[in-house]
């Protein structure tokens, strides 16, 4: 790679790294949260259903450490904390022209096209997105063995990945905001867009069958085995459309 | 060797440049077949144009005060004329002196002493008209 | 033969909703040159230094630097290869170090320049580990400075290159300039709200006012045009008879632009009192040009 190629990574690392960090460390002590707290009772503490999960099924998973981990980490903290995270990644970089000080400036006066920038910086959020999801559930894997209950590390890589397939396109669609919106607009539209998702998703079942987070748990995966493939399919396009979007409107913007 | 020139002053850089050479070679300064400094590096001393240097010395060069030497740089003129000037220079000084002491021990100020000596000027001008 | 200029626009036109920032820019800057440009807030000078860089796009007109076309995607980036840009407000990206942006920015120039990079951060005294966001003003400046001086380029255009300095400082950066174009490599175009300091270096000057370009010459020449003219009269100044003329009692004041000898046979031929010539200052000029007041 070469050395300008190198320092846009560097500079998208800079950028990102803070949220990076808080949002993987916060996960890793998630995880030391979840081993604390088990077994619980799924029954009591998601009385109407997790987030992402409903409630039939809630009530329907047998009382082991598989669906405790499921449960807890797969169908709650992971998608509330990744889409989070997500969310983080996708609004530090694309400062609207409005705000464009010196420091932006700098960077768009290199000669280097708007496009690659952008795009760099959008991968290496997803790429933080990916770590932070992949590596917390290889660790929840380890506590389970530690405590002699097993999670099978594959199934937790799958469902990891499902989760950032969900992230991701979440993380399109913020960085699609960034790149539109200024920044009061960005943060109201943003917060809605959410609040309203979860609010749908937890309580209309219709929307819940086509939810992102439901995709995010990988429920289909863990209860019957099947992978999504739709659904994935519809994220991987959707995530797909709005950055080759955003990127294209950050090529045109006047500064 | 050269006092930085005011840009503001409504006369162009490079003729207050011309001006101080001149003034450097009346005074002693500078020598004939002396060298002068460089073109870049008086405009980075002084903080102008390095157009407006050369611009100065080719001035001077087109009054003959200086000589520029293809390859060895600018070197004021040898010729006897401007040392004679130089002299010249140097032998008033004195007299001159002595007249503005004294007249400022009658108790003139400078802007006064001034007119007086455009008065004079002028006298001396008119009069050598009707010569 | 005379050279292509390094810059050169024509009509340049940007509008912001209703406001328009620059309204038919016609601008030139020959190569090798320094070429100071001065207009009021708002006159639309850091606009059309954005656009020559590509940052803004313009909404008719054309510009082309190094023969570039400024409103290309891929010709933009040719010029900004070889160009050193100096933005108004001189923040840099808060994340990196002072040292981690010199070695970030360096990455992109290949020619870039690592004796003055040191001659600036020994001169600016800038500490290499402390971040960008953490720099007081006047570090923050000078670390812009040393950004865009570095990267030895051919171009360099700089929004107020000496905001924000000391006198000290801002004397030491214009030795810099003068240097760089002495050297015969770089054209330098600056803009400031210093005359002085563009009466000191610059040898050529172009004046903006409300998105136009109201003068555009060479320093030199600017002598030989502009001239102060004040005559006084015996009882009330036909202040009509006389462009731009301000009263002053009985005298008028005027700023003359091109046929002086013309405005003085009229003033004699009105049996003035005195009629006086000075050379006028580019402060005098600045102010007339740039007036904002409608005749």
């Amino acid at each position: 790679m070469s050395k300008a190629n190198q320092m846009l990574w560097y500079k998208a690392w800079t950028d990102t790294r803070m949220f990076f960090f808080l949002g993987m460390f916060s996960l890793i002590a998630m995880v030391g949260a979840l081993n604390m707290a088990y077994p619980g009772s799924p029954g009591q503490e998601f009385p109407h259903g997790a987030l992402a999960v409903r409630l039939a099924d809630v009530r329907s998973l047998p009382q082991d450490a598989r669906s405790y981990i499921w449960l807890h980490w797969f169908g709650n903290t992971l998608v509330i904390w990744l889409s989070i995270l997500a969310v983080a990644l996708a609004s530090t970089g694309f400062p609207p022209p409005r705000a464009a000080t010196g420091s932006i400036l700098h960077t768009l006066a290199l000669p280097v096209s708007r496009r690659i920038m952008a795009g760099v910086r959008v991968a290496m959020g997803f790429v933080e997105l990916v770590i932070a999801a992949v590596i917390p559930t290889l660790l929840v894997c380890v506590a389970a063995a530690l405590r002699g209950q097993s999670y099978s590390v594959r199934e937790g890589l799958v469902q990891s990945l499902l989760a950032v397939a969900g992230a991701g396109a979440l993380y399109a669609l913020f960085v699609f905001f960034s790149a539109t919106l200024g920044e009061m607009a960005k943060g109201i539209l943003g917060c809605a867009t959410l609040f309203l998702f979860g609010l749908f998703t937890f309580l209309v079942d219709g929307v819940q069958r086509y939810s992102i987070f439901r995709l995010m748990t990988g429920d289909m995966y863990f209860l019957r085995g099947e992978i999504p493939w739709l659904g994935i399919a519809g994220s991987v396009c959707a995530s797909l459309l709005l950055i080759a979007g955003s990127l294209a409107i950050v090529e045109r913007r006047d500064y | 060797m050269f006092w930085k020139p005011n840009p503001s002053s409504g006369i162009p850089i490079y003729l207050q440049l011309v001006d101080q050479v001149k003034h450097a070679i009346e005074t002693g300064a500078l020598r004939p077949d002396e060298q002068l400094p460089g073109i870049r590096k008086v405009a980075g001393d002084l903080v102008v144009n390095v157009n407006t240097v050369a611009k100065a010395y080719r001035e001077l060069e087109h009054e003959g005060v200086i000589e520029l030497r293809q390859g060895f740089g600018a070197f004021v003129a040898g010729n006897s004329a401007e040392s004679g000037a130089q002299r010249k220079f140097l032998r008033a000084l004195p007299a001159m002196r002595t007249a503005v002491n004294r007249i400022a021990q009658l108790g003139l100020d400078e802007q006064q002493m001034r007119r007086l000596f455009e008065t004079e000027l002028t006298r001396l001008r008119k009069g050598s008209q009707h010569d | 033969m005379i050279e292509e200029p390094i810059i050169i626009t024509r009509k340049l036109r940007k509008a912001y909703g209703r406001r328009v920032a620059v309204d038919g820019l016609d601008l030139e800057v020959p190569s090798g040159s320094i070429c100071g440009l001065l207009g009021r807030n708002g006159s639309g000078k850091t606009t059309a230094l954005k656009m020559l860089m590509g940052i803004t796009r313009p909404d008719s007109g054309e510009g082309r630097v190094f023969g570039q076309r400024i409103n290309n995607n891929q010709e933009s980036l040719a010029i900004r290869a070889r160009t050193g840009f100096l933005p108004e407000d001189k923040l840099v990206p808060g994340g990196m170090t002072v040292g981690e942006l010199i070695r970030f920015t360096r990455a992109f120039y290949p020619l870039w320049r690592k004796d003055l990079e040191e001659h600036f951060l020994r001169l600016f005294h800038l500490p290499p580990s402390m971040t960008g966001a953490s720099l007081s003003k006047g570090a923050r400046c000078q670390l812009s400075l040393v950004l865009a001086l570095s990267r030895g380029a051919e171009l360099l255009v700089l929004d107020e290159p000496t905001s924000g300095l000391d006198p000290a400082m801002s004397e030491q950066v214009l030795r810099s300039l003068v240097t760089l174009a002495g050297e015969g490599q770089t054209t330098v175009l600056f803009s400031s709200h210093q005359i002085s300091e563009v009466e000191q270096i610059a040898d050529r000057v172009c004046m903006i006012s409300r998105g136009r370009a109201v003068l555009s010459e060479e320093m030199d020449e600017l002598a030989n045009t502009y001239q102060q003219v004040r005559i006084v009269f015996d009882g009330k100044p036909p202040v009509s008879e006389f462009d731009n003329a301000r009263e002053e009692g009985r005298t008028l004041s005027m700023l003359v632009r091109g046929d002086v000898e013309e405005v003085v046979a009229r003033g004699r031929a009105m049996h003035a009192l005195s009629v006086d010539v000075a050379p006028a200052t580019l402060k005098d000029i600045f102010l007339t040009e740039t007036s904002e007041a409608v005749e």
